[in-house]
């Protein structure tokens, strides 16, 4: 299994096998055009990723790990066993998303830029999990958001949608 | 990357804020777009329109308006979606209600088509009919049929019922387009296949569906009526259901869920009823497929979630005792028939939120019902079996094997409502005033006879009445059997008969009530005018208006029937009930008139009129 290193915008490295990295799909055609060029290569690839902090990097890559060794297990196990190894995951992906709203932008903006649709997926989903079943004050007081509508246009939509704004 | 500080979630890009906004349902996406105006802007262009057009199209079918956007602007759906949700609430408000003579056998199917101003029947009597939905008159009516018509179905394009015991079916294309009357009973076509009777027809947009004993059910292309494929079942099949991309069909004791695109067998679900086993469960769904929804011969409506992989993941919706016979879905509303003649309006949404959890289904949830003002349930009892239901945009209708179909036009609802508001607030104000200028009379120290029955408990009767109303909706209106039949052809001339009954009866009753209250201000006659103008144009299905005032008018044997039991906390006598007049012909004004002068209690039944009255006198 081979390695690479991934270099945070902090110079902080981390080492990752190949299989789990790929999961970023940044970081997968970054190799491939790599791999293409240098051809077989001893040393670790060490891959620059300017845009993203060092604890966020550290955390996508928990990530990439993690899922990776579900898969793994997916493909490994009976199917009988599908549904409890689901319920496994989904637990995980809870405890994974137990974090702060700070932390959560970064996190979004780090599986963007490193395009892993999965953990985008989850992001948005948490995010999302953040503004359901709130009134339009309590979701800006959660994202510290200012109150840029005039009364009246904010009368004019609550008139228009009484049924989930009253 | 930036420090933190600077970091919002409105950094992130719309991309991905469209993501998020993605996962939310419509009410969530709702209180979004109020919370700023980036967000606002967000949830107005073209993705989200797009988004709020599968959220209308996933619960209603899109009218056509809505989709041909005619010169200006279009409205955002979101609009739509809000004024649809605002327009589903008229079915908690007060109806109109019709009834549908002129059939000569039990009703076993109707449809709706109130953007065309139209229903059709299929009786027993071989016939369907075409009816005008707001005149309540009969526009035509079809050739004698080889047998009883079971089934049929109708949209502005096709009008399809079972025509034969062989397993024809009739087909009429609609005229609409070629600038003719919508559908001409005289020019229709057969359409074979079936080797069975068809008991259950349904329309989409692109085919024709059919279930028959024959333990078939066929798809029919609506352009050409050829059969594009046959799904085999276990059983008879009774009805059929297209939603989404699945068929739902009850064959036998089973609802089951096709496929419709492959007729592969997805789910079976057993009805589980013991008592009747030729009855076989009535299948709707929601629109998007989601939902499917189970009436069986228990009276229980079940809700089935399909996207759930157990096969026991059901929600009693209500329990109802008698045998379904029909069902109907509108979103949120389920409209259901049932054999012992009531026909049941449910609020489904509030029903699954609120029914299960409090393991009383549906009462519990009607005290108190979750949102505050929607209420679950409301109940229009009948005579005889209801057969067949069906609701559409702000009509509900029924028909039974009395060869009537009686239905609820809501459309006025929100406008009765407000009107009624103001009454009473008028009123409201009327009653403090008076007891302001009897206090200034120095009136109040005078002592009242009997002392208990104080303002506040005649309201008290009096809200109780409306509660009645709204609640059970036995109004003395809305007679039970026999009387309510009396023979008239639609309900055009039974209003003035019925209003002017309750004119004179009202008139009539002024007049032993004479001597305690000459004084009654004219405001408070007028007011009682424009009740009556309510009465004539609203032959009210939830009397709370009525009943409001009649209660506080008519002598309490003829107020609601419900008086009795305000008489229990009231201590007042009151004899047995004689039936509710309803159809009133003129030997029943007479009958009042004569019952109105017996009653020699008047004035002691309403001794706050009489001193409030003195009282303003004196003012």
């Amino acid at each position: 299994m081979r390695n690479i290193v991934l270099r945070a915008n902090d110079g902080a490295d981390h080492v990752i096998s190949v299989a789990a990295a790929s999961l970023c799909k940044t970081v997968a055609s970054l190799l491939q055009d790599l791999e293409a060029s240098k051809g077989e290569d001893t040393d670790p690839l060490i891959v620059p990723l300017p845009n993203v902090c060092n604890c966020t990097l550290q955390k996508v890559l928990g990530f990439c790990e993690q899922q990776r060794a579900f898969d793994e297990l997916c493909t490994a196990s009976p199917a009988a066993q599908q549904a409890d190894l689901t319920r496994q995951i989904q637990a995980w992906q809870m405890e994974y998303m137990q974090v702060s709203t700070d932390e959560l932008y970064h996190l979004v903006m780090a599986a963007h830029y490193l395009n892993v649709p999965r953990l985008l997926d989850l992001c948005t989903d948490a995010m999302a999990e953040r503004i359901r079943g709130k009134s339009p004050a309590q979701v800006r007081e959660c994202f510290g958001l200012k109150p840029s509508l005039s009364p009246e246009e904010e009368e004019e939509i609550r008139r228009s949608n009484l049924w989930a704004l009253n | 990357m930036e420090d933190s500080s600077s970091l919002s979630i409105n950094s992130l890009s719309a991309g991905m804020l469209h993501g998020i906004f993605d996962f939310l349902c419509p009410r969530d996406l709702c209180a979004a777009s109020v919370t700023c105006r980036y967000w606002r802007h967000l949830n107005q262009d073209s993705a989200a329109n797009q988004a709020w057009k599968a959220f209308y199209a996933a619960r209603w079918q899109p009218s056509e308006p809505q989709l041909s956007s005619p010169g200006k602007k279009p409205l955002p759906w979101q609009a739509h979606y809000g004024r649809k949700m605002r327009v589903q609430r008229v079915f908690a408000g007060r109806a109109r209600q019709d009834s549908f003579f002129g059939h000569k056998g039990g009703i076993k199917c109707l449809g709706l088509l109130p953007g065309h101003n139209i229903m059709a029947t299929g009786s027993m009597d071989r016939t369907i009919k075409l009816w005008d939905l707001n005149a309540g008159m009969q526009i035509a009516t079809s050739r004698l049929q080889p047998c009883a018509v079971r089934a049929l179905a109708l949209d502005q394009g096709m009008l399809v019922c079972s025509a034969s015991t062989r397993g024809g079916l009739r087909v009429w294309r609609s005229g609409a387009a070629a600038g003719k009357t919508l559908f001409d009973l005289g020019a229709s076509r057969e359409v074979t296949g079936h080797t069975g009777p068809v008991t259950s027809v349904a329309l989409n947009d692109e085919c024709l569906f059919s279930g028959s004993w024959d333990y078939t059910v066929r798809i029919w292309s609506r352009s050409r009526l050829k059969c594009l494929s046959v799904i085999p079942c276990s059983d008879w099949v009774w009805g059929v259901c297209p939603r989404g991309s699945n068929l739902l069909v009850a064959a036998g004791k089973h609802a089951c869920v096709f496929d419709s695109d492959t007729g592969r067998a997805l789910r079976r679900f057993d009805s589980g009823s013991e008592r009747n086993v030729l009855h076989s469960p009535r299948v709707e769904g929601t629109r998007d497929g989601r939902l499917l929804f189970v009436g069986n011969a228990e009276g229980d409506l079940l809700a089935y979630d399909l996207r759930s992989s157990s096969l026991t993941a059901c929600n009693t919706l209500w329990q109802h005792g008698a045998l379904v016979q029909s069902i109907a879905f509108d979103d949120p509303w389920m409209a259901a028939a049932m054999d012992d003649g009531a026909t049941l309006l449910l609020n489904a949404d509030a029903a699954m939120r609120g029914g299960r959890a409090s393991g009383l289904p549906g009462r519990a949830a009607l005290s108190a019902p979750p949102g505050g003002s929607i209420a679950v349930k409301r109940q229009f009892p009948g005579s005889g079996p209801a057969y067949c239901v069906d609701i559409a945009d702000q009509w509900l209708a029924c028909g039974s094997d009395m060869s009537v179909v009686r239905a609820w036009d809501f459309s006025g609802a929100e406008e009765v409502q407000a009107r009624l508001d103001a009454t009473k607030l008028q009123r409201a104000q009327q009653r403090a005033q008076r007891r302001e200028r009897g206090r200034h009379a120095g009136r109040r120290l005078q002592p009242r006879f009997p002392p208990q029955w104080d303002t506040s408990g005649d309201e008290d009767i009096c809200e109780h009445d409306s509660q009645n109303g709204e609640d059970l909706l036995d109004s003395p209106c809305m007679a039970p059997d026999g009387s309510h039949c009396a023979g008239e052809a639609s309900s055009e001339p039974q209003a003035s008969p019925r209003a002017k009954s309750q004119h004179q009866g009202s008139e009539g009753m002024r007049i032993p009530g004479q001597e305690t209250q000459e004084a009654a201000s004219a405001s408070q006659r007028d007011s009682l005018h424009t009740e009556v103008d309510q009465q004539r144009s609203w032959s009210v299905a939830g009397g709370a208006p009525s009943e409001d005032v009649l209660s506080r008018s008519l002598p309490a044997h003829l107020g609601t029937p419900r008086a009795g039991s305000g008489s229990a906390a009231g201590g007042r006598q009151i004899r047995p009930l004689p039936p509710p007049l309803v159809r009133a012909s003129g030997c029943c004004i007479e009958a009042r008139a004569a019952q109105v002068s017996r009653m020699t209690s008047w004035d002691i039944q309403r001794p706050r009129r009489s001193s409030s009255d003195s009282v303003k006198a004196a003012g």
